[in-house]
């Protein structure tokens, strides 16, 4: 039981990934492959800010989000630059160059190591430490998550997101100043993947680097397609199975050393396969130009 | 300075690339409430004058003024702020929109296009919305799309898609439109409702430069025509006189020129 | 000091050659970032650990086998995966994605066959160096370097001098052009998809020769060699040969002062600031010919 609940919350923080990178990718149409970066900045800053100066992660988380809002300034800024391929690889490789820092910066965050003993979130001097008292608090930040993301990309902003998407030249000579636009999107984006990663910390109270790999945008970017690029309803659908799918192969008893590389297989065999045969994903109507 | 009442004056523009002069020197004035038609063979670089006058592509050389002030190589958003719109060769409709979402993301917004507003609902950013959304259905209603609103833009037949480009740049309450070749590939009833809005537009005090292959086209609205040979202007005058100028007569049987 | 770290550097730069020229034959065929080349890089040094330490195949018998199964995985993976989406007309972003697809799944399904542990292909113990130019140089060393001098020779007479070579060089140059004239661009692809991969497997073999095998090998290489690729100005061989033993250089002279673990981050800082700034990459700027 405590299992699932604990696949419960997990999945609550890559619906937050999963929406958040889909307003970058699905409604604004800049492909990027970095997104593990802001969940990253997010987890360390407010775990660094708990540990060093026993800031609360109710503060810290927001700090995390600001300063992974902040970095979405210069991780997206190749999109102001770049299009389609190349900028896939630039942000692919804005997320190595993040996580390179988290690993090589040891005096900071003791690199390969890791960050042991985060503090939790507590709640009126009461610490939460179990999946079921995360749930009622990660949801709280899915639903949060969700209202924004939707009421932007359902305002005249996020047609104007929706417009660069489908023809930014277009956009451009209608009188966007379409660089702005994308860079916002980066930085909104990157705020919620910030408040992932902060969840993230402090729920599972240890963080490394190994948890914000390259893998671990491309899982996040797979989560999108899967669902639908553009489709709010389909980023929750493709986080919560793609989250519990590899669960399952834990589940019916295989060691970790297999499944580890039979969900990676499974992630890698999807990508061809949407890029195949279903683009456009689950629920989505837009597909990569 | 000679640009005194030219709504747009064009100074020396030229444009290269690589070793290619695209644009040559090219300088003309266009005055308000006229239709001028920018013709010339293929690769004329009619497009590329279009392209710099709203900022897509920077010039090698040579001033745009509109209104009195430079533009040279200002972004095309800032363009289309002081009033410049333009629709494509090629069109640009955004496909996977509706028509009205088209006109909307043409139509201005102080509040509702900002991260903040986007989020907090405010009173001005309904205000604006009913007044922008009064606007685009306005010009939906002067194209003859208003049955096509909720409709994909991407849907439509060629000939609505140039209408909706066109309604779109009217909806960015520009004063000069650059429309290039409004009417190729339309068939002959939406060319006729075309030529006749350009008139209307031209009443109403709007300007339009358009760069057009039709000839009949160009006799039936243009005041005056410009002729663009090799990146060079080679004739600047009524369209009667261009007919009968030796050297556009040159220009057009020196290339395969099937439009006469 | 110098010295040996100049050594180092054609070392390494050779393999990045090897690994570049391979990704920029395919490159130059179908136009998309070929990522998957990574995992045919680890899957030539796997194929030849399996012959020769597993199956006791005989080294003569076994390079040749290994060589030719990475150029099948290269070729397969064509067939699978880009030629039904170039049939689509896909776009290189899509073409990217899943080849970043293939490429997770080729790792992961050696990973999970072999293990994540380190191996070796080296037997018996490292020999001592020879001594020029107060470098030291291992007898490995000078058959990575002859190795890749002689491919890079006979890939210049294969493009030059053979019908077929010449044939890609057209493709490369004006596709459409080419497809005029009669040529089959998907003959030409299942070609470059064979020698780059047979490359991309013989270089995986040889720094197989000199450090240890895992199955995350292909992902710094591919890298290496994208932006040793991107460096030459994307598309040209001969830059990317410059590409190689520029980065290559520039990796090993910089050691001085960069801790290793950021190699990484400085290839991809150095793929940006190309990307963003220099796309047409630096070769193209000294040597007018390659680039797009």
């Amino acid at each position: 039981m405590e299992y699932l609940l604990h696949i419960l919350v997990i999945a609550g923080i890559y619906i937050i990934l999963t929406l958040s990178l889909n307003l970058i990718v699905g409604f604004t149409g800049l492909p990027s492959l970095g997104h593990a970066a802001f969940y990253c900045i997010g987890a360390y800053t407010s775990s660094l800010l708990a540990l060093r100066l026993g800031v609360s992660p109710w503060l810290g988380m927001w700090a995390g989000a600001l300063l992974a809002a902040a970095s979405g300034l210069i991780i997206g800024y190749p999109s102001v630059r770049l299009k389609g391929d190349y900028l896939a690889l630039a942000t692919f490789g804005m997320g190595v160059i993040v996580y390179s820092i988290a690993k090589n910066w040891v005096s900071l965050t003791r690199g390969p190591l890791g960050l042991p003993g985060i503090p939790g979130f507590s709640v009126f001097g009461y610490q939460l430490s179990s999946p079921w008292m995360y749930i009622p608090l990660v949801y709280v930040f899915v639903l949060l998550t969700l209202i924004v993301i939707h009421r932007i990309t359902s305002s005249p902003f996020g047609r104007v997101l929706k417009a660069i998407r489908e023809d930014e030249t277009a956009a451009q000579s209608l009188g966007k100043n379409t660089s702005r636009y994308k860079l916002l999107s980066f930085m909104v984006g990157a705020f919620f993947a910030g408040i992932a990663g902060s969840l993230y910390a402090h729920y599972i109270t240890f963080i490394d680097p190994s948890s914000f790999t390259v893998m671990e945008s491309i899982t996040v970017l797979l989560m999108v397609i899967f669902g639908g690029m553009g489709s709010i309803s389909g980023s929750i659908v493709g986080a919560v199975i793609l989250v519990v799918i590899p669960e399952l192969l834990r589940f019916v008893g295989l060691p970790s050393s297999i499944a580890a590389p039979m969900r990676q297989m499974l992630y890698g065999l999807l990508l061809v396969l949407l890029m195949l045969k279903r683009p456009q994903g689950l629920m989505g109507t837009y597909r990569f130009k | 300075m000679m640009e005194g009442k030219a709504l747009l004056s064009v100074r020396d523009l030229t444009k290269t690339f690589g070793g290619l002069m695209a644009v040559n020197c090219v300088s003309f004035d266009i005055e308000k409430g006229t239709i001028t038609a920018l013709i010339g063979p293929n690769g004329a670089g009619k497009t590329t004058v279009i392209n710099i006058i709203s900022g897509l592509l920077r010039a090698t050389g040579g001033k745009v003024v509109f209104k009195g002030r430079d533009i040279t190589n200002l972004p095309p958003y800032r363009i289309s702020h002081l009033g410049i719109a333009r629709t494509f060769q090629n069109i640009r409709v955004f496909p996977q929109m509706t028509v009205l979402e088209n006109m909307l993301v043409a139509t201005k917004y102080r509040k509702g296009e900002t991260l903040l507003y986007s989020v907090i609902p405010d009173r001005d950013v309904k205000v604006e919305d009913e007044q922008n959304l009064k606007k685009a259905l306005h010009y939906l209603e002067f194209v003859g799309l208003m049955d096509k609103k909720d409709e994909f833009a991407g849907n439509l037949s060629h000939g609505q898609r140039r209408l909706l480009e066109l309604a779109r740049a009217l909806a960015t309450d520009a004063d000069l439109l650059l429309l290039d070749e409004p009417t190729a590939g339309v068939t002959p009833r939406t060319r006729k409702k075309l030529l006749q809005l350009f008139t209307r537009l031209k009443n109403s005090g709007k300007t339009i430069m358009i760069i057009e292959h039709n000839m009949k086209v160009v006799r039936a609205v243009s005041d005056r025509v410009i002729v663009l040979s090799n990146g060079q202007k080679i004739f600047d005058g009524p369209p009667d006189k261009a007919f009968k100028d030796s050297r556009v007569i040159e220009a057009y049987l020196g290339t395969k020129w099937r439009y006469m | 000091m110098l010295n040996q770290l100049l050594l180092n550097g054609i070392i390494a730069g050779s393999i990045y050659a090897l690994i570049a020229i391979g990704f920029t034959i395919i490159y130059r065929t179908v136009r998309f970032f070929h990522l998957a080349h990574g995992a045919v890089y680890t899957a030539g040094a796997y194929a030849a650990y399996t012959l020769i330490k597993l199956l006791k195949v005989s080294p003569i018998l076994a390079v040749p086998i290994a060589v030719l199964l990475s150029a099948l995985l290269g070729v397969v993976i064509d067939l699978l995966v880009y030629r039904p989406l170039r049939k689509e007309g896909a776009s290189d972003l899509v073409l990217l994605l899943a080849s970043f697809g293939a490429f997770i799944f080729v790792q992961n399904l050696i990973q999970l066959i072999y293990g994540a542990q380190i191996l070796t292909l080296r037997s018996g113990e490292v020999k001592e160096g020879h001594h020029i130019f107060g470098a030291v140089i291992t007898d490995v060393q000078i058959l990575i370097l002859l190795v890749s001098l002689f491919l890079m020779l006979v890939l210049w007479l294969f493009i030059h001098k053979t019908k077929i070579g010449k044939a890609m060089r057209a493709v490369a140059d004006d596709p459409l052009g080419a497809s005029v004239v009669g040529i089959d661009p998907e003959r030409i692809i299942f070609v470059a998809f064979l020698v780059g991969s047979a490359l991309a497997g013989i270089a995986g073999m040889l720094i197989s020769l000199e450090t240890n095998i895992e199955p995350t090998m292909g992902f710094t290489a591919i890298l290496k060699g994208m932006i040793a690729a991107i460096i030459g100005g994307i598309g040209s061989i001969p830059g990317s040969v410059f590409g190689g033993f520029f980065l290559g250089l520039a990796e090993n002279l910089g050691i001085w002062k960069i801790p290793s673990g950021w190699k990484d981050a400085i290839s991809f800082v150095i793929l940006i600031i190309f990307l963003l700034f220099r796309p047409s990459g630096i070769w193209s700027a000294l040597y007018d010919r390659g680039g797009k």
